[in-house]
């Protein structure tokens, strides 16, 4: 319980902290914030009134609280470019962005959990390995270049799938989810495959095969509930990743998503767009991987004093 | 014959010295001007002529490469040794002085493991605009939390060791032990955290390139040649397929030291 609380208040410090790096790069960052936000086509009457709305010429601390209170109602202001509110913007793209991540975590799922313990069902030791290597090899490229590869091989070169992405239609998701999840699934399938052999070579899978267990239920029941947590662990930790691959993947393929919002914002130099993205990304993420991580705690009584 | 590791590991040397003499000569060599255009030229397959062919403006792909790597080597080594100094002064001073500085590192630690502070390099880098000190600073100012992680528990861990503690109890000074026992016994953890640190700094420089936060145009990037390229992939294969290479061999090369090094020190770390 005492663990939970001070996860909840590292929570609101990280989630002060993300919000307070974002005011100091717009206001303390050489330049003129009036001029980083509405642009430098802005006509003076316009930057006038900016600095007037948004306190400029007040001191740094009453600008400080302003941008608090803004930001805890949500209000990011107004994209420069689209000129709409962030909120409704981001509110727009979100769904795109976490179809594709739970689409790639669904195939992290299956490639590094479920297909490791059929094959292991069925006995085959050398097909797990075959496939270990195969992710690990496509896991050296960043997501980028393994994006823009892969399009054109099956894209431009054999013509498997459309080259313009179809949010409706199912085929499209796959190979985005797959580079997507490329890089977490070498990772998790290696530990996941590491623990498991440890686990079977460990004493207690001794006992449970001397009691004459199936192989089965010793691979059920014993080894899985050891094994699973660690790489379930490690899962967590690697959020971040998924964020940032979004950034590329959905750029590559055209997805209109969360990160093809962020480079049409960098593009235009849409800051006020830029500064709402990167509160909600670092914010959301944040969230998610501290209550993970609670959650994997209060699962695994190992991992709590593992952590030091 | 050598076995596979020490073959590996002349791989990775030859492949990264070649990369760092052709970048660091390359106004020297015999190659086209990366950035005269001709476009009677333009988009041309490799030949004898443009050995990797030539983009839609009718310049040099392999010449574009080469000096590309100018610019990105000099990021990635800025970067990765300002990470790695920052890392070692942090990490032995927490793990040293203890108390206050300790858990101050250890609030950090816990911090960017679950903030994606990388968001803030793109705001940063976008607001301030692009600059080789820019790229290099932010970088360098997020990534050298998971090497102080390690540099800390490794310094905690000799520090109960009997020569560091016979030393303390001669009365050296802190810096003196720091410097002359806990240093080179870092030696091997040091080159692994170093080539890690290299390979993300060279992923996410290049991924900024790539998303349009690289250098000013017309200087070549390797991530913007990439994101150029991803304008013909489906007619221009090799403007896909070399810059693809080039930083896919690169990071490889870096990963097999990494791995190297790390075999030097009987640890295997399952990082993201």
């Amino acid at each position: 319980m005492r663990a939970l609380c001070t996860r909840a208040a590292f929570l609101i410090a990280a989630v002060w902290v993300i919000v307070s790096i974002a005011f100091l790069c717009v206001y303390a960052l050489p330049g003129d914030p009036a001029r980083l936000v509405l642009g430098q086509r802005a006509t003076p009457e316009a930057l006038a009134e900016f600095r007037l709305r948004a306190g400029l010429d007040e001191p740094l601390y009453r600008r400080y609280v302003a941008f608090l209170r803004r930001t805890a109602e949500l209000d990011f202001g107004e994209s420069l470019v689209q000129r709409r509110p962030v909120q409704d913007l981001i509110l727009e793209r979100a769904p795109q962005t976490a179809g594709l991540i739970a689409a790639a975590v669904a195939s992290v799922l299956v490639f590094s959990f479920v297909l490791p313990i059929l094959l292991r069902l069925l006995g085959t030791r050398s097909g797990l390995r075959v496939f270990e290597r195969f992710w690990a090899g496509a896991a050296v490229a960043p997501p980028y270049v393994l994006a823009v590869v892969v399009l054109a091989i099956f894209a431009g070169w054999l013509n498997w799938v459309p080259a313009i992405f179809e949010p409706s239609q199912l085929r499209s998701w796959a190979l985005p989810a797959l580079v997507l999840a490329a890089y977490p699934t070498a990772i998790v399938l290696r530990l996941f495959h590491q623990q498991m052999e440890q686990a079977f070579n460990s004493p207690y899978v001794l006992r449970a095969r001397a009691m004459g267990f199936s192989e089965r239920r010793i691979l059920l029941s014993e080894v899985l509930p050891n094994a699973l947590t660690t790489a379930l662990a490690a899962l967590a930790n690697g959020l971040a990743f998924f964020v940032t691959g979004t950034f590329f993947v959905e750029v590559v393929f055209g997805i209109s998503g969360l990160g093809g919002l962020t480079y049409d914002a960098i593009r235009n130099k849409d800051i006020a767009l830029l500064v709402g993205l990167c509160i909600v990304f670092a914010v959301s993420i944040t969230a998610i991987s501290v209550t993970l991580e609670a959650a994997l705690r209060f699962l695994n009584p190992r991992l709590r004093e593992a952590h030091a | 014959m050598p076995e596979r590791r020490t073959l590996r590991l002349w791989f990775a040397c030859l492949c990264l010295g070649a990369l760092a003499f052709l970048a660091s000569s390359a106004p020297r060599l015999p190659l086209a001007d990366p950035l005269s255009v001709d476009l009677g030229q333009a988009l041309t397959s490799p030949s004898s002529n443009h050995w990797a062919g030539s983009d839609e403006l009718g310049r040099d792909v392999v010449s574009r490469l080469v000096h590309a790597a100018r610019s990105t080597l000099l990021v990635t080594a800025g970067a990765t040794v300002l990470d790695i100094l920052l890392a070692v002064a942090f990490g032995m001073l927490a793990a040293y002085r203890g108390g206050m500085a300790d858990r101050a590192l250890r609030f950090a630690i816990d911090l960017f493991w679950s903030v994606p502070f990388v968001v803030f390099v793109v705001l940063i880098v976008s607001i301030v605009g692009v600059s080789a000190v820019a790229l290099i600073v932010t970088i360098g100012a997020i990534n050298w939390v998971t090497a102080a992680r390690v540099i800390r528990a490794e310094t905690a861990r000799l520090r109960r060791q009997d020569f560091i503690r016979a030393a303390e109890a001669f009365g050296f000074p802190s810096g003196a032990i720091l410097r002359q026992h806990v240093l080179p016994n870092l030696r091997s953890t040091l080159l692994t955290l170093t080539a890690y640190a290299a390979i993300e700094v060279l992923t996410l420089e290049t991924g900024l390139a790539f998303i349009g936060l690289s250098l000013p145009a017309p200087n070549p990037t390797w991530g913007g040649m990439l994101a150029d390229g991803l304008n013909y992939f489906s007619s221009a294969w090799w403007l896909v397929a070399f810059p693809a290479g080039g930083i896919t061999l690169t990071l490889l090369c870096l990963l097999l030291l990494a791995r190297h090094f790390e075999d030097a020190t009987h640890s295997r770390r399952a990082t993201f």
